[in-house]
């Protein structure tokens, strides 16, 4: 049973029981005043209150609950008009000595607007739409945008009881909310109670603290909404778990990652399967996929798109993630007692029919809003704050939960050390695994075997598939004979390449999948072209006929088509429409025409992504889509009209075929199978299932690393470093050496190789708005002498697999927009943007050691400051190159300290500008972090001593023809 | 050939794969089990072709993409009723029935293959007169849209599909094993992935399920087979 039924039931049950007790002055004729429990209700004598008016009053308010209806209170009918929205004015609606002023409304309208009245007043004393947890159920914020005055998040019409309310105030929400509960003459599931579950549990709690021990008799069973009951299932509801979907560079739209919330199961026996799960989780709506609409990103970053929360099984989610994207899913289960469990169910529930949100990429993704659904489930004082000042990234996010805590301690969210590992990592790890097999494999068989199971097992790690099927078949006769390896390796072999091989298949399907898909879009396009030439001609052919019917339909048809073939979707359609209202004369006119311009109509909608417009119009579809009834859409018979057949184009291609080096390794797993006890043979599986129990030490393991990670994601990062820099000339150190402070902060700002327990993965790097400036006195004051911002960067190393084509260019990708001043260079400004390649020479635990080697093209604009001799602007084209190592400090699966160095080098071109045609710069950087706290705290900034030791030598600056060498050191303390 | 058997309420016999030696009536659906082992001697009315399979057999999301809810799921101009192609549940990707979908379709494997290996009679609606063909058309969409997963669980004898339909049939943890060991280079394990290898239709469906039927028979026995069969025919008869 839940609450909210039970709260209303009770205010229902009050109705029944109250005893209308008011004292009517005269019982058939019209009376200035009467009264109803605490209520007086006055008129103008010229008014007055009608008999049927004063029994629809007393009937209406005697099902409200006496707490309220006790309340003193007058209401008094005024004769003003109401303003345009029916609803009575807040500034004359009530008085500070309790009087209530009714404007003039539809006779039918008035015990509701009474009611409101009422529940206005009351409101009003006790201030419960000021509560920061009624604000959250709606979004109510103040905002500079709407002149400081509250307005809602939610844009969702369902989300309340009345638009008017919702365009006036938290206030009015309430009111018309409690007064459409308390007054609701549905029952079972349809009551608004059911549909808006948190604003009636917060109005039953409201309405249990008016009217604590109370005494009068218990109210009958309240009906419970079965329908949430059922889909809550509370009873089996193991945990939740917010679910952090790896970052991916495949979409701009998955940078950051995804966030969602994790519902778990359990089944019969217990247990939390998979498959028993729900995932829930905001998603932008967007009409157009965003592939092939080239403006998403601005869409999605100016709040053109709306998000709405989705509920879907969560095994879908796994099929599209973990199998399909190769995306990692991490786990962190959320602390919630069981009165918070339950509301946020019912916050799920509520949102899930009723919630809208305008979508905005940085701000308010898909991350936040889940962060205020959680919020408006916890009481107040427990609300998880936003982290970031411009963006909230999904993995930022989830430090904040880490470190919030619940009213008994412990953390909101708590890890769990047993993620869900990408298809594409498991096979990572199976080939990796599967090398070491191949070696005991060729150690421990017969001297004669080793070359061919030499040869054999490096066709298998080739990224060509016939070349692996190949090494697979010869494996067959070598791993079948009873002295080829033990046989757990030969059992660990041939699941490891079942691992493998499998996920391989899959990428082959979804590239060709992918590359077919293209090319239906393209015949989709060119059939909607040559229809539209057809039926144009049809339309002129018409036109042009003598009889007036024929002429009329032809400049219809025409004007149809010119409609339905315009890029924007309104104008499409009203084509749409148009020519549903013509098929009909089309038809008997002209029957091959009528069953062309349906075919357009349904092929156009395709390309164009109208269906879901045309779906809005109700039986727009139904008349010209459907001829036939009882037929399918890819079924119906103008599906061949003329000479197209645009049935198969209706069809998304689906690849489902299993690839030839799986197929060959089965046939070896048969073989060896059938020749050698290989079924009892244990192996390790890999992990990355949470319906596979996990290996306890592979646990441990992940628990260590996490507790051994950075803390928290790059967010807000800071860092204060006293400075000594000097400038060489060929033999010596020229001029006193530059004392200052280094001041540097970030809004963003993660490097590869980073292990931390939110944030990137270690094989990306991302920063957005780092600075770091050198104050230094000169002039007898402080001043900014030099200065070095990275305005945004990304960098992408993926891991590759060595038997899968991508990794025939292991390459990563690095971008980088800079800006850079310096007072010792004569350089106001130098505005760089730059694009390279990172080649991976040697790596260890993620990148958590590693050397690196990079090059690209990068361009830069200088801008000279009044201390330059030449007043030019110089060009400048280069080719950064350099070579990256880093190597952790500590134990093992700590990341918190680490040595990095950087060597580099760009000859550049100076095309325009300067004195010079050429220039080198190179330089040499080190640096060392420190972990200063011995265990760090989840969520919080980890303080490090940072040391870092340059040298940079530039052979051109804007400050003279002379190159120049400068050292620095750098020492001080980071928060990261 | 027939099987006299009235069935309860209302339900009519109309299909019969292929008798068996021993029937059995199970649950209230009267459905009828001819659970004799006499493997590949049925014939096939099951697979009449791929034309009723559905247009956009795609119509999930390939392509969960973070931010957008239509992702890549272009084909938009679904079946005007689409409950009349495809057997409830299989195509519901929201539905709240905490993965009827996948329930479902483990039933249907067994089903299927069940009819075709030792023979089984559905008792269906009156309405209905093609119940093995629909499941099958039904499974084969199923298919489809998780052939990545199920290619995967197929190939390593294990997985998170596996496990669900183990579960949905009853298994206990030691008779999952037990699948998976039989399984695990087995000729079943071949004839599965060559089921899955093309375009799958109602053909490569009962293909599949008669692969799997066969490496489950084969793990567990006849007795508890016939368990399981009687199961899962009741829980497929619910769901049409």
């Amino acid at each position: 049973m839940n609450g909210v039924a039970a709260a209303v039931a009770a205010t229902f049950s009050l109705t029944f029981l109250a005893t209308v007790d008011g004292s009517v002055a005269a019982a058939n004729e019209a009376t200035t005043t009467f009264a109803f429990r605490g209520l007086t209700f006055t008129s103008p004598a010229r008014a007055g209150w009608s008999v049927a008016e004063r029994d629809l009053l007393q009937s209406t308010l005697a099902r409200l609950p006496d707490a309220i209806t006790d309340r003193p209170l007058t209401i008094e009918r005024d004769d003003s008009p109401c303003p345009p929205d029916g609803l009575p004015a807040e500034r004359l609606l009530t008085e500070t000595n309790g009087r209530i002023h009714l404007c003039r409304t539809d006779p039918s309208l008035l015990a509701q607007q009474v009611t409101q009245a009422v529940l206005y007043a009351v409101d009003a004393a006790l201030g419960w739409s000021e509560r920061a947890d009624w604000r959250r159920l709606n979004g109510w914020r103040v905002s500079p945008t709407n002149l400081w005055r509250p307005s809602p998040d939610n844009i969702a019409p369902e989300a309340f009881v009345d638009a008017r309310g919702a365009a006036r105030s938290p206030r009015w929400d309430l009111v018309t909310f409690a007064a459409a509960a308390l007054l609701d003459q549905n029952s079972g599931d349809e009551r608004i109670v059911c549909r808006l579950i948190s604003q009636a549990e917060f109005l039953r709690a409201r309405l249990d603290e008016l009217t604590p021990g109370q005494t009068s008799p218990p109210p009958p069973p309240p009906p419970a909404c079965q329908a949430f009951d059922q889909w809550a299932d509370l009873d089996n509801l193991e945990d939740v778990e917010l679910i952090l979907a790896a970052p991916s560079s495949a979409m701009v739209g998955s940078l950051f990652g995804h966030l969602l919330l994790r519902l778990r199961y359990r089944d019969d026996r217990g247990d939390a399967p998979t498959d028993l799960g729900r995932a829930v989780g905001f998603l932008a709506d967007n009409d157009v996929p965003f592939q092939d609409d080239p403006a998403y990103a601005f869409k999605g970053i100016f709040g053109v798109y709306s998000a709405t929360l989705l509920e879907r099984p969560f095994l879908v989610s796994y099929r599209d993630y973990v199998v399909l994207e190769g995306r990692d899913l991490r786990r962190w289960r959320l602390n919630l007692s069981t009165v918070e469990r339950q509301r946020l169910l019912q916050r799920i529930w509520t949102v899930r029919q009723a919630g809208r949100y305008r979508y905005f990429f940085f701000a308010r993704n898909c991350a936040t809003l889940l962060v205020d659904l959680i919020n408006s489930a916890l009481p107040p004082e427990e609300a998880t704050t936003m982290p970031g000042v411009l963006a909230a990234p999904p993995s930022s996010i989830l430090e904040r939960f880490e470190s919030a805590r619940t009213a008994d301690g412990r953390p909101r969210a708590t890890y769990v050390p047993e993620p869900i590992l990408a298809f594409e990592h498991r096979a990572r790890l199976a080939s990796r695994r599967r090398r070491d097999v191949e070696e005991r494999l060729i150690e421990r068989s017969p001297p004669h075997l080793t070359r061919a199971l030499t040869t054999a097992f490096s066709q298998v790690g080739l990224p060509d598939a016939s070349a692996r099927a190949t090494g697979y078949a010869a494996l067959a006769p070598l791993l079948a004979r009873a002295d080829a390896g033990a046989a757990s390796d030969v059992y660990q072999f041939l699941h490891d390449s079942a691992e493998l091989e499998s996920h391989l298949s899959t990428v082959a399907n979804l590239e060709a999948e992918e590359r077919a898909g293209t090319i239906r879009r393209q015949r989709l396009k060119a059939t909607v072209s040559r229809l539209l030439a057809t039926l144009r001609a049809d339309s002129q052919a018409l036109a042009a006929l003598p009889d007036g019917a024929s002429r009329e339909c032809g400049r219809a048809l025409n004007h149809a088509l010119a409609a339905i073939a315009d890029g924007k979707p309104a104008l499409r359609l009203t084509g749409y429409q148009d020519l549903r209202d013509e098929l009909p004369r089309l038809a008997r006119l002209a029957p091959e025409s009528a069953a062309r311009a349906r075919l357009l109509a349904l092929l156009q909608s395709e390309v164009r992504y109208d269906v879901a417009r045309m779906k809005a119009v109700p039986g727009l579809r139904d008349a010209v889509l459907f001829v036939d009834d009882d037929k399918r859409i890819d079924e119906q018979p103008y599906l061949t009209a003329g000479d197209e057949d645009a049935g198969p184009l209706l069809a998304l291609p689906t690849e489902t075929r299993v690839s030839a080096p799986l197929l060959a390794l089965q046939r070896t797993k048969q073989v060896a199978f059938a020749a050698r006890p290989l079924q009892t043979a244990p192996a390790t599986v890999a992990s990355g299932g949470d319906d596979a129990a996990a290996e306890p030490a592979e646990v441990a393991r992940v628990a260590r690393a996490y507790a051994g990670a950075l803390p928290r994601s790059g967010i807000d990062q800071l860092a204060v470093l006293a400075a000594v820099n000097g400038r060489l000339s060929t033999a010596a150190m020229t001029g006193q050496p530059q004392v200052g402070l280094i001041m540097v902060g970030a809004l963003y700002d993660e490097r590869l190789g980073d292990h931390r327990r939110f944030g990137f993965p270690s094989h990306t790097a991302m920063v957005v708005a780092r600075s770091a400036a050198l104050l230094a006195w000169g002039a007898g004051r402080p001043t900014i002498a030099a200065y070095d911002t990275r305005l945004i960067g990304y960098r992408s190393l993926p891991p590759s697999l060595p038997e899968s084509d991508g990794h025939r260019f292991p390459f990563g990708w690095d971008l980088a927009l800079d800006a850079r001043g310096s007072d010792a260079q004569a350089l106001n400004a130098g505005l760089s943007a730059g694009y390279g390649f990172i080649l991976r020479l040697w790596d260890r635990n993620d990148l958590a050691d590693h050397l690196l080697a990079t090059g690209g093209l990068a361009y830069e604009a200088d801008f000279p400051s009044a201390a330059a001799p030449r007043r030019d602007r110089p060009q400048q084209l280069g080719v950064p190159l350099g070579l990256e190592f880093r190597r952790r400090l500590g134990p093992a699966d700590s990341h918190r300290s680490y040595l990095s160095t950087r060597l580099h080098a760009r000859p550049t071109w100076l095309p325009a500008g300067a004195p010079v045609r050429t220039a080198l710069q190179a330089g040499a950087a080190f640096e060392s972090h420190l972990a200063l706290r011995a265990t760090p705290v989840g969520g919080s900034h980890d303080p490090a001593l940072l040391v870092a030791l340059g040298v940079f030598y530039s052979s051109f600056t804007l400050a003279g023809p002379a190159a120049s060498t400068t050292v620095s050191l750098n020492v001080g303390v980071e928060l990261r | 050939m027939t099987a006299a058997c009235k069935p309860r309420n209302s339900w009519r016999l109309t299909s019969m794969v292929v008798a068996g030696v021993s029937l059995a009536l199970v649950g209230p659906g009267g459905l009828v089990l001819a659970s004799d082992g006499k493997s590949g001697s049925q014939s096939n009315n099951s697979s009449q072709g791929s034309g009723d399979s559905s247009n956009n057999s795609n119509a999930s999301s390939k392509n969960s993409n973070d931010s957008s809810k239509s992702s890549n799921n272009s084909t938009q101009n679904s079946p005007k009723n689409s409950s009349d192609w495809s057997t409830q549940g299989t195509t519901d990707q929201t539905s709240k029935s905490h993965g009827a979908h996948v329930f479902w379709a483990a039933s249907a494997v067994v089903v299927l293959g069940a009819s075709a290996v030792v023979g089984t009679i559905l008792v269906v609606r009156a309405t209905d007169d093609h119940p093995q063909q629909r499941t099958a058309a039904a499974l084969a969409t199923f298919m489809r849209q998780n052939h990545a997963l199920l290619t995967h669980d197929v190939a390593v004898a294990g997985g998170p599909l596996l496990d669900a339909w183990a579960r949905d049939l009853g298994l206990s943890s030691v008779e999952k094993r037990q699948i998976a060991v039989a399984m695990e280079g087995s000729s079943e394990q071949g004839a599965l992935l060559a089921a899955l290898d093309g375009a799958i239709d109602e053909r490569r469906a009962q293909s599949f399920s008669i692969a799997f039927f066969g490496v489950t028979a084969r793990a567990l026995g006849p007795a508890r087979t016939q368990g399981l069969v009687a199961r899962a025919a009741s829980t497929t008869q619910r769901a049409q």
